[in-house]
């Protein structure tokens, strides 16, 4: 369990039980707004003054987060939250020699965890460390017809896409002639928090012509989890993070490797934890996102 | 040799201009021969143009080598499908990203393998260092992520240990509050910025009530890419933002690199990233502060290179010794060969434009501003204007109107839109009238 005490956040969160209570990333953001401090109380030593010499060694706004929240990470952090990532895109088949393209902000964490070359101190990225290859096309909708010729040209085996240019980038294939059932073996979609409707993955699969999949986000706590192409659940990196079914059908989330600003019992929302057993991966810890 | 003005790198700075010309002669040797054995589409090119690397011998065998354009690029990435254009060296090193150099005449894709950016990262710390980077400032991580640039700041952020902060969102307007919030947060001391992110920020500022110095307080150093900038935007620039200084750095994808000293005019080509050259129209070598065509080759032998890449970008060298001390010649990339245009008779850029403009009316240094191609087809010179701030000129239409008509001999017109269509690297310079309207 990461330490948090001395924490603003967290000291101002006491559980009955001697611990944390649970929290979502509304209560960051009202904490941050409420203190003036960017981190939200969760940097070690008191609200960060802009003394730069309390910068973590990276620092990630938030992109759901509003007002604008941050978290921090050292480069031992950026490598664990990696593996979370190249956990999921192993357990989608990506293998050496294979490219990877993302319709999907520069910032984001699954771009930024990608590629060692991007982000300092990362080291090793999730492609990287699979021997995969990558390419970013950022998230903007105006840029859905160089996505497609993208597509065209280096014809990635897999996609990240946001949901949000999901519509333009499907007229951009359409005007450009470009299949993606042709390309990819599959595209995987990701919203800034949570993860996307099933209903609109069923329609984007059946438009694409190609298994769609699911990420599932909770930057603020560093959590990434990919549904599982045979059992349908997300599954759950057991070594990185602690999943505990919260009263109202939530569950909560304690990552192991933030200790920069820790993350311990973030709610991840409406959300079930179901036991291990699916037959690729017996072990995994397994989430209904509901 | 003591610099005045910009701090060595490293015993490279030091070199006279001769030793320089020495080196990139012995380094270029090197370039191109594993050109000619690793990399096949300069191995073709090399062979239909009679060239063969082991007879370089110094820099005036250049002439030797044939230039590639980007549609040669874009040719052998259409004969070769998906990324066997042929153009790259690529280490054993696991972990390439693919970046995509865009423009109206297509996108090409080029790749990048660690070993680029080590020693590429290198250079353009060397770059970084020139204009004031030094350890101690937050850096703010402008091209996360989707940018060749992104993995070059990465490492130059690794390499000073510099806290690294990257902001959601994109570079573009529509996310400056986002940005704004960052640099009001960390105060970082060192500032690199898309020229129209700058506008933006202040636009921003204004929209939440705050003053220029609450914006920029901090930046002692701001240092703007994407667009060539003219003395009088430079003043404009740190008056509105207040910063003590003002620096232009100019980069592309395909490895060519400069940056300002602020000494004399024009930009130090970064040696170790690449060799430049400034072509006349018979295609030799523009004389010092003459206009061409801006020729580079990468000096960097991994990953896309670039050998003479006539990029089509207009500039001027200038190969004479430079107060700062550093050996190698300023370049000013003036715009883009597609923006150029005649009138009267004589040729021009849009960069001739904005710096008639910042010298006849002061007032309007900074304005944003394009030429409409429905003007020029009438042999007049049309301008959309958007008055810095966003104010109204109506005091200054006629004295403006005149004194172009006066500098550039045709009739001209001033439009004002409410807003001119902005790309990442700001407005586009010449533009249909249609374009706007939609």
């Amino acid at each position: 369990m990461p330490d948090v005490a001395g924490r603003p956040f967290y000291d101002a969160r006491p559980d009955p039980a001697g611990g944390t209570a649970p929290w979502a990333l509304d209560d960051l953001c009202d904490f941050a707004a409420a203190a003036g401090d960017p981190y939200g109380g969760r940097l070690a030593g008191g609200p960060f003054d802009a003394d730069p010499d309390r910068l973590p060694p990276f620092s990630l706004q938030l992109e759901a987060s509003e007002p604008p929240v941050w978290v921090g990470l050292d480069g031992a952090e950026l490598a664990q939250w990696a593996t979370a990532l190249e956990r999921i895109l192993a357990r989608w088949g990506v293998a050496g020699g294979d490219t990877i393209g993302f319709y999907e902000y520069g910032s984001s964490p699954l771009v930024l965890l990608s590629a060692g070359s991007y982000v300092p101190g990362l080291g090793q990225g999730a492609t990287d460390r699979l021997g995969a290859d990558m390419f970013c096309n950022d998230g903007m909708g105006n840029m859905a017809l160089r996505m497609a010729e993208a597509i065209r040209v280096v014809g990635p085996s897999g996609m990240v896409v946001r949901a949000d240019v999901a519509a333009p980038l499907t007229e951009a294939l359409e005007m450009s002639g470009v299949g993606l059932g042709n390309v990819l073996r599959w595209v995987a979609v990701t919203v800034p928090d949570g993860a996307p409707f099933p209903g609109d993955i069923a329609r984007w699969s059946e438009r694409w012509g190609l298994p769609v999949r699911r990420v599932l986000r909770g930057d603020a706590a560093f959590f990434l989890a990919g549904d599982c192409p045979a059992c349908d659940l997300f599954h759950v990196d057991g070594e990185l993070y602690d999943l505990e079914p919260l009263p109202g059908g939530e569950t909560a989330v304690t990552t192991r490797f933030a200790a920069t600003t820790p993350a311990v019992r973030y709610s991840l929302g409406p959300a079930e934890p179901v036991p291990a057993g699916c037959p690729e991966e017996p072990d995994a810890p397994r989430l209904r996102w509901l | 040799m003591a610099l005045t003005g910009v701090e060595p790198f490293d015993d490279l700075d030091r070199l006279s201009p001769e030793g320089l010309e020495g080196w990139w002669a012995t380094r270029l040797a090197e370039v191109l021969a594993v050109a000619a054995q690793e990399v096949e589409f300069h191995r073709r090119r090399f062979a239909a143009a009679g060239f063969d690397p082991a007879a370089f011998k110094g820099l005036d065998d250049l002439t030797a080598v044939p230039i590639m354009r980007k549609a040669d690029v874009l040719a052998a990435q259409r004969a070769g499908g998906a990324l066997a254009a042929g153009i790259e060296r690529l280490g054993a090193t696991p972990g390439r990203i693919v970046t995509m150099s865009s423009g109206t005449s297509g996108t090409s894709f080029l790749r990048w393998p660690r070993e680029w950016r080590e020693v590429q990262g290198a250079s353009s710390l060397r770059a970084h260092w020139w204009v004031g980077l030094r350890p101690g400032t937050p850096f703010l991580l402008v091209a996360p992520g989707w940018h060749v640039y992104a993995a070059v700041q990465s490492y130059i952020v690794e390499q000073l240990g510099l806290p690294g902060v990257v902001v959601s969102g994109t570079y573009l307007p529509r996310f400056s509050d986002r940005i704004l919030e960052a640099v009001r947060r960390f105060r970082p001391r060192f500032l690199i910025l898309f020229l129209p992110m700058v506008f933006s920020l202040l636009a921003e500022g204004r929209r939440q009530g705050l003053a220029a110095a609450d914006v920029f307080g901090s930046v002692e150093r701001l240092v703007v890419t994407g667009a060539p900038m003219t003395a009088g935007l430079r003043d404009h620039l740190r008056a509105v933002t207040g910063a003590a200084r003002v620096i232009e750095l100019a980069g592309s994808s395909e490895n060519l690199l400069a940056a300002e000293c602020g000494a004399a005019p024009g930009l130090h080509v970064v040696p170790d990233t690449c060799h430049v050259q400034v072509l006349d129209p018979d295609g030799g070598r523009a004389g010092d502060g003459e206009r061409g065509r801006v020729v580079h080759t990468t000096m960097v032998p991994w990953g896309s290179m670039y050998i003479r890449y006539d990029g089509g970008d207009i500039g001027t060298l200038d190969t004479r010794p430079c107060r700062c001390g550093l050996p190698s010649p300023r370049l000013k990339i003036l715009g883009r060969a597609e923006h150029e245009f005649v009138l009267a008779g004589r040729r021009w850029l849009p960069y001739d434009v904005q710096a008639a403009i910042e010298e006849e009316v002061p007032e309007l240094a900074g304005a944003t501003f394009a030429i409409t191609t429905e003007g020029l087809a009438a042999g007049r010179l049309r301008l959309l204007l958007e008055p810095p701030g966003g104010g109204s000129v109506p005091a200054l239409e006629e004295v403006l109107t005149r004194r172009l008509r006066a500098r550039f001999g045709v009739e001209v017109e001033l439009r004002f839109p409410r807003t001119l269509p902005l790309m990442m690297k700001g407005v586009v310079p010449v533009i249909s009238e249609r374009e706007v309207a939609r």
